[in-house]
This record gives C-alpha cells, structure tokens and sequence, in this order.
C-alpha cells in the first residue's frame, strides 16, 4: 500500500484528532512531506483545508480587531454531509 | 528569434523577487489569455542576446485541479520555452522537489535556483549540489539568496549554458518497472501519430494518460484518439490489477520516493528522530487522560490571577473614581453654582456613576486579557481544540468547534463570525449557538463585583466556576441538538498544524491586551456613556405626578423603577426579584458592561453618601498616588499567593494564604457597589445566606440569558432571523430555568 492511501487511510478511520507532528512521526515522514501529502489529497478533493481569510467585513476594524485570533490551520476529510462550498477562515478578524 | 525561459516554483519560495532580479525594469504586466491569473514577463539581456522570463504562477503540481497548474504546464506543454527555471525553496526542498520532478518528466531544459539557502543553513540543512544535480540527472543547480541578489550571476550564466546548449537531465527510474512499462508502450503508441508527437512529449503524455488527467483526455478526444485512450485504460486497468492501488496514487507515490532518495543522498539534515521541545510538551499537556484536567487547571489559574491579583487596583481605581473624581467634580460644581442641579446631578448621578462604575474594572480586563495573551502567545491556546476534541467528539461536533468558542471568551460577536472555519453548515450553526455560552470579557465585571462582595478571597472561584459552567451549559446543549433535532454523522477527523511553543513576546502580549482593553475603555465612552445619560434620565423621571418632581423622585417610583418592578417578579423564584436587579438586566441586552453600571447608577442613589474628608486637593493627590504604591504593592503578593491557593486546590491540603511579603493583613475594604449589593440582596432573597445564593443565581442568570444585541445581530446576519429568534428564546428560558434551580436547591441545601 503506497504511503499516500495509507495516510489517508489513518485519517479516515480516525475517531479524533492528530497534530501533523504526531501522525508525521507515526507514518516515518517529515512533517514538511505529510504536508505535501495532504496538499495532494486535497488536490484529489478528499480532504480539505482551512484556508486565510483577511476579513470578515461586519466591522471597520479592517483588519485591526483587537480579537483576532490566529487559528491554527486544519485539515479534515471530506464527508460531503452539508458541506460549504466557500472557502473557510484560517484567521479570524471581525468584531462589532 | 529571442528564447525564452520560464520561471516555476511552488508559492512564496521567492520566485517573484528572482523574476525582479533578472529582469529588472523590462517587464510586462497583464493577465493571463481569459483568465484571471496575473501574468508577467520581462527581458533578461546575456551578452547580445534577450531572452523572454516568463514568470509562472506559484504551483505545487502539475496536475489539472487549479487554474495555476493548468496555466503552467499549458505554458510549457504548448509555448515549449527553451527551458524553465524550477525556484525552490532550499530550507524546504522535501516538499518543493515534488514539482521538480514534474518539470523534469515535461522532457525539457531544467535549471534549478536552490534559493533561500541562507535559511536552509540556519535550520541546520547542508545541500550537496552536486549530488543534487547529479540525482537530478546532471541537469545544473544554482544557489540563490533572491532578496539579496545572491548567486544571480551564476543563475544568468547557468541560464546562458543552457541557452547555447538546451539538454535535458538524464534521470534514472523516476518510477518502478512496472510503471516505466506502459509509459514505454503507451510511449510507442503516441509516437506513431505524428500529430501527437509533435503537440505534448510522449513520455509526459503517457504518464498523463496513466494518471488518467482529466484535462489531457478531454484534449485527446477532441483530437480523436479513441485508440490511444483505450490503450491507456487498459494500461490502467493491468496497473491497478497488478499494483492494487490507483494508478495516479501509484505514481504520485513514486515520484514522494524519488524526492526521497534524493533527499537521503543530496541534503544532510538534522536527526528528525529526537522529539522535539514542543512535541515533549505536548505529550503531557494534549495527554488523551491528562490534556483535559490540565486545560482546567490553566483556565482556573487565568482566574484566579484575573480577579484576586487585579483586586488591589480595582480597589484603587474605585477609590480615585468614587471618591477623588466625584469628590472634587462635587467641588467644581458647587464653586459654579450647579451642586443641587439636575445638571449635576445627571454628571455626578449619571456620567460618573455608570461611565465610572464600569472603569473600575478596566485593571480586572486587562489582567484577563494579560493571561489570556501569555497561553495564546506561547502556543497553548491552538491546543484547546485538540484537547478538547474528545468532549466535543461526544456532543457530535470535532474540536476545531471549540476555537469560535475560545474567542468567545474575548467577545461573543467575532465567536459567531470564527464558526466560518467550520466546513459543515450544521456544526456552524450549532457552534455559534454554543458560543454565546462562552462568558465574554464584559460579564467578567459583574462576576468580579459579586466575588469580590460575597466570596470575598475566594472570589476567582466563583469565576472561574461561572466560565466552566458556561462550557458545561454548551456541551449539554450541543449533546440534546446534536441527537434531537440537529441529527448528523458522527465530526470528520482531522489533521491540525501545532504551531512550536515559545516563551511569549512581552511587546505583542501587552499590544494585544491594550488593544482589547482598549475596545472596552471606547465602549466606556460611546454606549455606556449614552446609556448612562438614558438611564438617569428615566429615573429622574416620575412614573406618576404624585411620585415626585424631575430629579426629584425616589428611584423605585421612577420611570425605570416602575417598569422595572412589573417584569421584576418574574424573577423572584430565582431570589432576586428586585427592580434594580431586573432594571440591570434589562439595560444589560444593550452590552453587558451596562449591568454593572446600571447597578452602580441604581445603587449611587440609594446608598450613604460618601463620608467626605477636609483634605486639600495636593494632600488628596498624594494619597491617591500612595494607594497606587500599596495597590502594586499588593499585586505582588496576590500574584506570590497564587501559588498556596494552586496548592490548596489537592483535596485535604490547605496551606492558607502564605503573606510572603510580609503585609499588614488588612483586610480590604468592600467598594460603594459591592457593599450596596450584600445589603440588597439580602434583603431581596431574605437572609444573608440565600443572600449569598440569590447572588450566585443572578451571575448564572447573567452568564446564560440573550447576549448582547451586536451578538444578536451577528447571529442575524450569519444564520437569519429565525434562528437568531431561536436562540434568544433558548439563552432566556435556560438562564431563567438554571438560575431558579440554583436558588432553590441552594435554599433546599441550607435547610
């Protein structure tokens, strides 16, 4: 079984979450290659990412919300249940 | 004719700044033919000759899921560029050569610019660059340091060589024999048509053709190669029967092992195996059994720090607004002939009681967010969802849920926005809902002010128990959606990036809490300052003409006093039944800072007068000042006594207080607010004990009902009208239903 299918794979019958360091360590790769694994998955459409979103434009903070809290980028299976077709936040910046 | 060089490379490896570089001034900006990508190419002069840069878009494949791979191997599959230049990241070349590999399957001229070497070398990265061109097939490799315009010549001469000499690198078995084997017949079949042959190379074609690339076929049956088509599925076909995995995952996977063999003979890097610091950490802190109880445990310090270690300036700051300011804005105005005026009173009764009410609490935030900043800046705070996945897991949400909920502990308006990271429409909308149970940072006044007035040192116990109460509140609330009316599978698992840990940056730390806490001192001056003026006008205003003049009325026979009192009975199951307690909570829809300052507009009124002292204006400057000295003073010491109170916490152990400082133990006296309250509530709920109950049912209240209307109306924009209806139903009958609870059996409990 080659590397990419186990990776995903181990993800899919997953019942909870993994750090990339961890399940880097676990599948003998560097965390920089499980990313460019999971880059490829994406590019398949089985897994999608987080992805940077400036702002939200509720407010005129523009950018400079004092809440803004940087989120760590995530990468989840495709499950297809409700699924947004928009792109999601990585950072967040929106306050009232 | 004037050749041309294309520049490839994964995003942000610096390929832009090498374009600049080459070119210089002779470039062209425009788009790429329909499309929206940006295009860009300049003029590179080698002597006599200028050669087209053509710089593509940042790709980390050349297969056909986005317009930037389509765009980059369209370039070089049909314009043929004399050879392309692959930029890659040198202190990141694992993941870069992927592409490199690609470009080089193309069959074409590649020159790699190892760039960013310098990075390479402070990560501990030594790349041989002869063996990297060697495993590359010999095609040549120049180190660059872009933004410092290092190695551009030999990159310039590199590119001359190839010029004059186009060759392409001699690569050994890229992939398995059994995979070169149908490329090698699929290889002949395209060579036997000439139309073919002379569009695409026959081995790139053939490995797409194995790949089974979309965008290929869909060109090929236009071109009505049914025959070749068919060779390649049934390549497929004997691949997949062969191999037991998809052809395109057989591959992609090989070229991952040919990066590897490269990068084991060419790049000598440091001992992966070693665990790092951050990974040694996080086996204890993310722990599947102790991640949990240890998140606790770090919330419970953040608030424990929060209210007693900010208790000495909250004091001092009460003491300079109540007293100094009031004290002397009493002077001015009496010196002006306003002291028993409604002006005065709407600036003493009014602006200073609810503006100054609420500023008192200025050092509590800024100490929350002083903690908040440090477990965000050092990395702990991304690990919140991890550890908290397993619980979230149980209510049918995943741990990336709990992030909106974390914000929430900063404001509820951009907790609501924060569920955009959720990928399911479902969980977005279960998340928001939850979140408005997350205690945001303006219901910490009213939990501190009741601490501090009825649980007096053990004041960051009732906080803290008000915030785990919140998230209990949203777990039970999650788990009775998520199998009632909001059934779905089971969360999607998934892969997050832990950032390393490291020792916060004490110039972002304290940006990061002024910011925040100046957010608050702004809300200060524009909605609590409006509300403040709306409020005592309504309670100088008369219900009825027999009740009183303007100004000149009993609170409780006010306006406000009035329709306070008929929704105020509401609430006597829970043991606060009073119009003030209700006016308060009214007020507090608007923002939650108003409850505290409608309490202390309500209370300023009621209470006795503050005992007037003969200073002068200097002598009472320089007491204000000392006061300051003894607040820090005893911020040390609450900051040192966090320790025995941690302590205190293992069952059985108590240690006391440690007075390391060696103080005078006096004890603190309770501000104007704190003291009308005990009075109030005791009175309200019937002895000093259920006193003590009404007051912890009124913060449960506070902790649960309707957030704030900007909170209510982000809910609106995000998810419509009806579900921001069903949550402010919801947020009323629950906080009213626990509130009651707690009363009750409290009561039930004293018996």
């Amino acid at each position: 079984m080659s590397k990419l299918s186990i990776l995903l794979a181990k993800i899919e019958e997953s019942s909870g979450a993994f750090s990339i360091q961890a399940l880097a360590r676990e599948l003998d790769l560097s965390p920089e290659r499980l990313e460019s694994m999971l880059e490829y998955w994406i590019r398949k459409g089985k897994i999608q990412s987080s992805t940077k979103l400036t702002e939200c434009g509720s407010c005129s903070s523009q950018g400079d919300c004092p809440f803004v809290l940087e989120m760590p980028r995530t990468y989840e299976l495709v499950t297809g249940q409700d699924q947004l077709t928009d792109p999601v936040t990585h950072v967040i910046c929106t306050h009232k | 004719m004037t050749k041309t060089i294309a520049l490839a490379g994964n995003p942000n490896v610096g390929k832009s700044t090498l374009f600049n570089a080459l070119t210089g001034s002779h470039q062209h900006v425009g788009n790429w033919p329909g499309k929206t990508v940006e295009k860009k190419d300049g003029l590179l002069r080698i002597g006599e000759q200028e050669i087209l840069v053509v710089d593509l878009p940042g790709t980390y494949s050349l297969t056909a899921y986005s317009i930037e791979e389509i765009i980059t191997r369209d370039f070089i599959v049909n314009e043929k560029p004399t050879a392309v230049v692959a930029v890659v990241n040198a202190a990141n070349l694992d993941r870069n050569l992927y592409l490199v590999t690609q470009l080089i399957e193309l069959d074409i001229p590649v020159i790699v610019a190892l760039n960013m070497t310098d990075v390479a070398l402070r990560r501990g990265l030594t790349i041989s660059i002869k063996g990297l061109s060697e495993r590359l097939g010999g095609i040549p490799v120049v180190e660059t340091v872009g933004n410092r315009s290092e190695g551009l010549e030999d990159l310039t001469n590199a590119i001359g060589m190839v010029i004059k000499n186009p060759h392409t690198g001699n690569v050994q078995t890229t992939f398995s024999d059994i995979v070169q084997n149908e490329i090698a017949i699929l290889k002949i079949l395209i060579e036997g048509q000439d139309q073919l042959k002379d569009t695409f190379r026959p081995g790139w074609l053939a490995t797409k053709l194995l790949e089974n690339d979309q965008d290929v076929v869909a060109k090929l049956r236009s071109s009505e190669a049914e025959e070749l088509l068919e060779a390649a599925q049934a390549a497929r076909a004997r691949l997949e029967n062969q191999t037991g995995e998809d052809p395109e995952i057989l591959i992609a996977d090989q070229r991952y092992q040919f990066v590897d063999k490269i990068m084991d003979s060419a790049v000598d890097r440091p001992r992966e195996t070693a665990i790092t610091r951050s990974e040694m950490i996080d086996n204890v802190v993310t722990h599947k059994i102790w991640g949990l109880p240890i998140f606790m445990l770090l919330m419970w310090l953040v608030f424990q720090f929060t209210s007693n270690v900010s208790g000495p300036f909250l004091d001092w700051v009460d003491v300079f607004i109540n007293e100094f300011i009031l004290k002397w804005t009493v002077w001015v105005l009496e010196i002006i002939g306003l002291g028993n005026s409604w002006i005065g009173s709407l600036i003493t009764d009014g602006v200073i009681a609810g503006v100054g009410g609420v500023l008192v609490f200025v050092p509590v935030l800024l100490f929350l967010y002083l903690a908040l900043g440090i477990m965000e800046d050092s990395g702990y705070m991304a690990r919140a969802a991890f550890v908290m996945d397993r619980v979230m897991r149980w209510m049918g949400l995943h741990g990336k849920s709990f992030l909106p909920m974390i914000i929430g502990f900063g404001c509820t308006v951009p907790a609501v926005y924060a569920t955009r990271t959720l990928e399911n429409e479902k969980d977005r909308k279960l998340t928001a809902f939850l979140a408005t149970f997350m205690s945001c940072g303006a219901r910490l006044p009213v939990y501190v002010v009741f601490g501090a007035a009825f649980f007096g040192a053990a004041s960051g116990t009732l906080v803290f128990a008000m915030y785990l109460l919140g998230i209990v509140v949203a777990l039970i609330t999650g788990f009775v959606m998520k199998n009632t009316v909001y059934k779905s599978q089971p969360p999607a698992p998934f892969v997050m990036e832990l950032p390393p840990y490291r020792i916060p940056h004490f110039r972002d730390v304290w940006q990061q809490m002024w910011e925040r806490t100046q957010g608050f001192l702004v809300k200060s001056g524009t909605v609590i300052l409006g509300v403040s003026v709306a409020l005592w006008l309504l309670m100088a205003i008369p219900a009825h003409q027999e009740t009183g003049l303007f100004n000149q009325v009993d609170a409780g026979d006010s306006l406000f006093g009035r329709i306070s009192g008929l929704i105020a009975p509401v609430f006597k199951p829970a043991g606060f039944g009073s119009w003030q307690t209700t006016g308060s909570l009214v007020t507090g829809i608007l923002a939650k800072e108003v409850i505290v300052s409608t309490m202390s507009q309500i209370y300023a009124g009621e209470s006795v007068a503050v005992e007037g002292n003969n200073n002068t204006f200097q002598q009472d400057l320089v007491s204000v000042g000392m006061g300051f000295g003894r607040a820090a003073y005893l911020t040390v010491q609450e900051t040192i006594n966090i320790i025995p109170r941690t302590i205190n916490l293992i069952p059985f152990v108590n240690i006391g207080n440690l007075d390391l400082l060696k103080s005078d133990g006096e004890e603190l006296d309770y501000t104007r607010l704190e003291g009308s309250l005990i009075t109030a509530f005791e009175k309200t709920a019937g002895s000093p004990r259920e006193g003590i109950i009404a007051a912890v049912a009124f913060n449960v209240f506070v902790l649960l009902y309707i957030p704030c209307v900007s909170a209510v109306s982000a809910m609106r924009q995000e998810f419509g009208r009806r579900w921001m209806w069903a949550q402010v139903s919801y947020t009323l009958i629950i906080a009213w239903t626990a509130a009651v609870l707690v009363f009750q059996v409290g009561k039930l409990m004293l018996v």
